[in-house]
């Protein structure tokens, strides 16, 4: 079946107050055709050897995001599937599956963790990595309670605040409540649904991990505004919205095979935190930022150049600090690979600290893209005539003469200012402002992880041998002259 | 290391320092020296003995030990030895000594990888080479590098100011002799040769202050006029200032003769500038101002999670999510010199750190270092304030009472008071501030830093074409 039939399955997708189709509607076809075009690279025979790897199952080419990785080398292929798809999408399209897939993977290799939470994980997850890997399915996270009242700890929230088991069947689970953000919904297949939060023993009906099918009956996703364009010239939003939604389980039965923890407080906090430190889904996250600096980086340059602003020293300067986001991300993607570990399940990760590093400097260092890029394109991103005025237009004469950059002609200058308005003044561009600054988590809170996931007993040790080799030294100096020159003489 | 001369012998070699409007003669003993003496006589025990000896030291052709700046790397392990030794001394020092010779050895070891390259520009170069690097190796010889015309008035351009900078005056079979002023010499008075370099791209009306050349800080007619000296000491209530001072200086040249076989370029602008832009001799040099930053990085995330602990604010969100600042900045310079090592690639038969990282790693630590200090700052807030004169106040008359107010929430008022005055050094001593200006300059005018960055960077055009293909 092909990947647009595969979204005809039922599915209830909300957008303007009328349920769509998402296989035609405009909103949507464009990333459709997107995505339809990464996955074609699995059956490219130019792409699939780095897109994928062959299914030990199908023996079909399916996506490197559930490939093992035993050695720094597997993970470099890893690595280079999940560049290839960034790469294609400048970095903007954030939750193509690779990252969710990637912690499909990350639980199914820490199965055994997760048995004395439920019974039935080990099996479940066994199963649906096998099923998600062969069958190429796109996934997606919903882990987020709607944002009612945040001041409140979870036990004093509204009932319909959080999800929860209303009643058990045969078949499975029915469950009512929201859950949010469920980015790229319209376009999965499924979406894994867990909770951030620390549940209490009297919060048992909320306390579950669930892998739900996106078209389940009584499944509402309900779609943010479009900010898809189809104006040609809009090349990033014609391409790359790809949507974000509030998913409304209204009285949804899940069946059990998609039920991996139930009722388990302790599972589902470690099923977070194993989210949160799972190093092969963040891998995938600091290669898309790298695309994306990238991205923003080469307009800024370019723009910079056409108008011969990159003259200015402090231009420079600027476009410089652009240059060291990327590096430092690259360089601790580097870091990150170089020294990685074998860990207990012989699967070959990379090291937590550099990817923790990127993903917090990446929730600063994008807005810091964009603010840069608004300075230096400056009024220039408004002067652009209301659509591109083309050859054989009557103004194109005066076009040329007035829109004319330093080195570029009108046309040039006014495509890469396109893009550049698209970055920093679309919805699509703000959107993304916004997505970089809390994807990983509320930012302050993600910080506070790295502060106190992070080993300080080697700087607690270089103090207090510090300030104890003070006196050490102070008493002996005269004994430690003489040895300096016992040694040398 | 057996034919070097003991620290204070060469310490003593008849070198002109001025301070406090009088030459320092003996400078073990004067008080504003004694304790970087004491400190830099440590380092050097340091490779005499294990474990560190073979940490810092490795074992040359001739099969002597010497300090591994001295060493051409010819693979990426090499690399790593080199930044294991350089992290030694700079954990050794906490980071705040800058200046520990390895910086400047490195740019002779990069010169001396090259000479065959070098000498096709100037024919004899690579003998000169052979002769300074063997002696500096052999010698263990401390120095450290000038290479600025003194701040006069920068808004005008160089050739319309005569006087001041450095230049020949005269020269004859012995060799050249040069009168003018070289700034910062950080370090000088406690090393043994000067390295004196072309900063800046020059004309040929400027021919005259083209030179580079070793100068030993005994030569005649050498004044080095130091800045007012931050050393205290005492070692408990300024742990840092009492023993790290590097002492910066303004050389004047009154004439001195630099023989010919220590002038590398003279009244040559083309090659003064190629001496400069050498690229094993940048990036090696380079290499170690990173690991010396990362040692300095990691005192200040240990100065800021003790301060926080200490004070019972690591409680706070805010206060975590400043640590986690503190943290970032620590592992992107450790990122950054990993990827610039294990990204090292061969260049003319020598190892090399990729460019890169290394300029990004420098240039990111200009504007970390003062963020960081201001977080101490906003961490340790009144508690900075909140210790006795002296240390040993906490035994004085009113100790019992100081010792009942003055605890932290697990340490002692003893132990609380004495981290305090360390962090205190760092953060508002003389010290301190100017090492918050050293990070912020050291590297040159950090905005021109930031834009060579951009001028320079390797992957400018990858980037460019990204944008074209999107189109």
């Amino acid at each position: 079946m092909s990947f647009s039939g595969s979204l005809k399955d039922g599915r209830s997708v909300w957008l303007d107050g009328v349920k769509v189709d998402v296989t035609t509607h405009p909103a949507f076809t464009g990333t459709l055709e997107t995505i339809t075009n990464l996955l074609a690279l699995l059956d490219d025979e130019n792409n699939q050897s780095i897109a994928g790897f062959k299914s030990p199952k199908s023996n079909r080419f399916v996506h490197s995001a559930f490939y093992i990785p035993r050695s720094y080398e597997d993970l470099i292929k890893r690595k280079k599937a999940f560049a290839l798809w960034s790469n294609k999408t400048y970095g903007v399209m954030s939750r193509l599956s690779d990252y969710a897939n990637s912690l499909i993977t990350g639980y199914y290799l820490d199965r055994e963790q997760f048995a004395q939470y439920d019974v039935g994980f080990v099996e479940k997850i066994t199963k649906y990595y096998e099923l998600a890997r062969d069958e190429r399915r796109i996934v997606t996270t919903a882990i987020l309670d709607p944002q009612m009242d945040r001041s409140k700890p979870a036990e004093e929230q509204d009932e319909d605040a959080l999800l929860r088991i209303i009643r058990e069947t045969k078949e499975g689970v029915v469950v009512r409540g929201a859950k949010m953000i469920a980015t790229g919904a319209p376009y999965a297949h499924d979406v894994i649904v867990t909770s951030p939060q620390k549940l209490s023993s009297n919060q048992i009906a909320q306390a579950n991990m669930f892998i739900v099918p996106l078209n389940l009956p009584g499944l509402q996703i309900v779609c943010r505004e479009s900010f898809a364009s189809n104006k040609e010239h809009h090349k990033l939003s014609s391409r790359f919205d790809e949507m974000d939604a509030v998913l409304l389980f209204d009285d949804v039965l899940i069946p059990w095979d998609r039920v991996l923890i139930k009722g388990s407080p302790e599972g589902v906090l470690k099923a977070h935190r194993h989210q949160q430190l799972d190093t092969l889904a963040q891998h995938q996250t600091v290669v898309r930022l790298l695309s994306k600096l990238e991205f923003a980086a080469g307009v800024t340059t370019a723009i910079a150049q056409s108008i011969g602003a990159d003259y200015f020293l402090h231009v420079q300067e600027k476009i410089g600090e652009l240059y060291t986001q990327i590096d430092s991300i690259e360089a601790l993607l580097i870091s990150s690979e170089k020294e990685g570990h074998l860990n207990e399940q012989n699967v070959y990760v990379p090291n937590i600290t550099p990817l923790q590093t990127a993903r917090n400097l990446g929730t600063h260092f994008y807005g810091r893209a964009l603010d840069i890029l608004k300075q230096i394109g400056a009024g220039g991103f408004i002067q652009l005539s209301s659509s591109p005025i083309l050859e054989n237009h009557e103004l194109f004469p005066l076009f040329s003469k007035y829109y004319k950059g330093a080195k570029v002609d009108a046309r040039t200058k006014e495509k890469l200012f396109r893009m550049g308005w698209e970055l920093i003044g679309s919805q699509l561009g703000s959107r993304h402002d916004l997505y970089e600054r809390f994807y990983t988590g509320d930012p302050i809170r993600v910080h506070a992880l790295q502060y106190e996931t992070y080993d300080k007993s080697y700087l607690k040790n270089k103090l207090n041998h510090f300030l104890n080799n003070l006196i050490e030294r102070e008493g002996n100096e005269d004994e430690y002259a003489d040895s300096v020159f016992a040694e040398v003489e | 290391m057996n034919t070097q001369i003991p620290y204070l012998r060469r310490l003593n070699n008849g070198r002109t320092v001025w301070l406090d409007g009088g030459i320092v003669t003996n400078l073990e003993n004067h008080q504003s020296f004694k304790g970087t003496v004491r400190t830099i006589q440590h380092l050097l025990y340091l490779q005499t003995v294990e474990p560190t000896k073979s940490i810092l030291t490795y074992e040359t052709e001739e099969g002597t030990n010497a300090h591994l700046s001295f060493l051409v790397p010819t693979s990426i392990n090499d690399l790593k030895r080199k930044s294991l030794a350089y992290k030694c001394w700079a954990d050794e020092t906490f980071g705040v000594m800058s200046r520990l010779s390895e910086y400047s050895r490195s740019q002779l070891v990069g010169w001396y990888a090259s000479r065959q390259q070098l000498d096709v520009w100037s024919p004899g170069i690579a003998t000169k080479l052979e002769k300074l690097y063997t002696a500096a190796r052999d010698l263990d010889l401390l120095s450290t590098v000038a290479a600025h015309d003194p701040q006069k008035n920068r808004s005008k351009l160089a050739e319309e100011i005569e006087h001041g900078k450095l230049r020949v005056v005269t020269k004859n079979e012995e060799g050249i002799f040069v009168s003018g002023a070289k700034t910062i010499a950080t370090a000088a008075p406690y090393v043994d040769e000067l390295l004196i370099t072309s900063y800046h791209k020059r004309g040929l009306e400027e021919a005259p202050m083209a030179n580079v050349f070793y100068v030993p800080t005994s030569a005649q007619g050498l004044h080095m006029v130091c800045r007012e000296s931050f050393a205290s000491t005492n070692t408990n209530n300024h742990p840092l200032s009492a023993r790290f001072d590097e002492m910066d200086a303004v050389l004047i040249f009154d004439n001195v003769l630099i023989p010919w076989e220590r002038v590398l370029v003279a009244e040559d602008p083309e090659l003064a500038w190629k001496l400069r832009t050498e690229t094993a001799s940048s990036l090696l040099s380079q290499h170690q101002t990173v690991v010396r930053l990362i040692s300095k990085l990691e005192s200040v995330v240990a100065i800021g999670n003790e301060l926080a602990e200490t004070a019972g604010a690591t409680e706070f969100l805010h206060v975590k999510e400043k640590l986690s600042e503190l943290i970032i900045q620590l592992e992107t310079i450790k990122g950054l010199l990993n990827a610039a090592e294990y990204e090292a690639s061969e260049h003319n038969g020598i190892y090399l750190p990729k460019q890169r990282f290394l300029t990004t790693a420098r240039n990111l630590g200009t504007r970390y270092y003062p963020r960081a200090l201001e977080i101490l700052q906003q961490i340790g807030a009144s508690g900075l304030l909140q210790v006795p004169s002296t240390i040993e106040e906490i035994n004085g008359p009113i100790g019992d009472k100081l010792q009942a107010y003055y605890g932290g929430t697990h340490t002692s008022a003893f132990a609380r008071t004495k981290f305090i005055k360390l962090a205190w050094d760092l953060i508002g001593s003389q010290l301190g501030a100017r090492h918050e200006l050293y990070e912020r300059f050291y590297s040159g005018d950090p905005v021109r830093t930031f834009a060579a960055q951009y001028q320079n960077y390797s992957e400018k055009d990858r980037l460019l074409k990204l944008v074209e293909e999107f189109n």
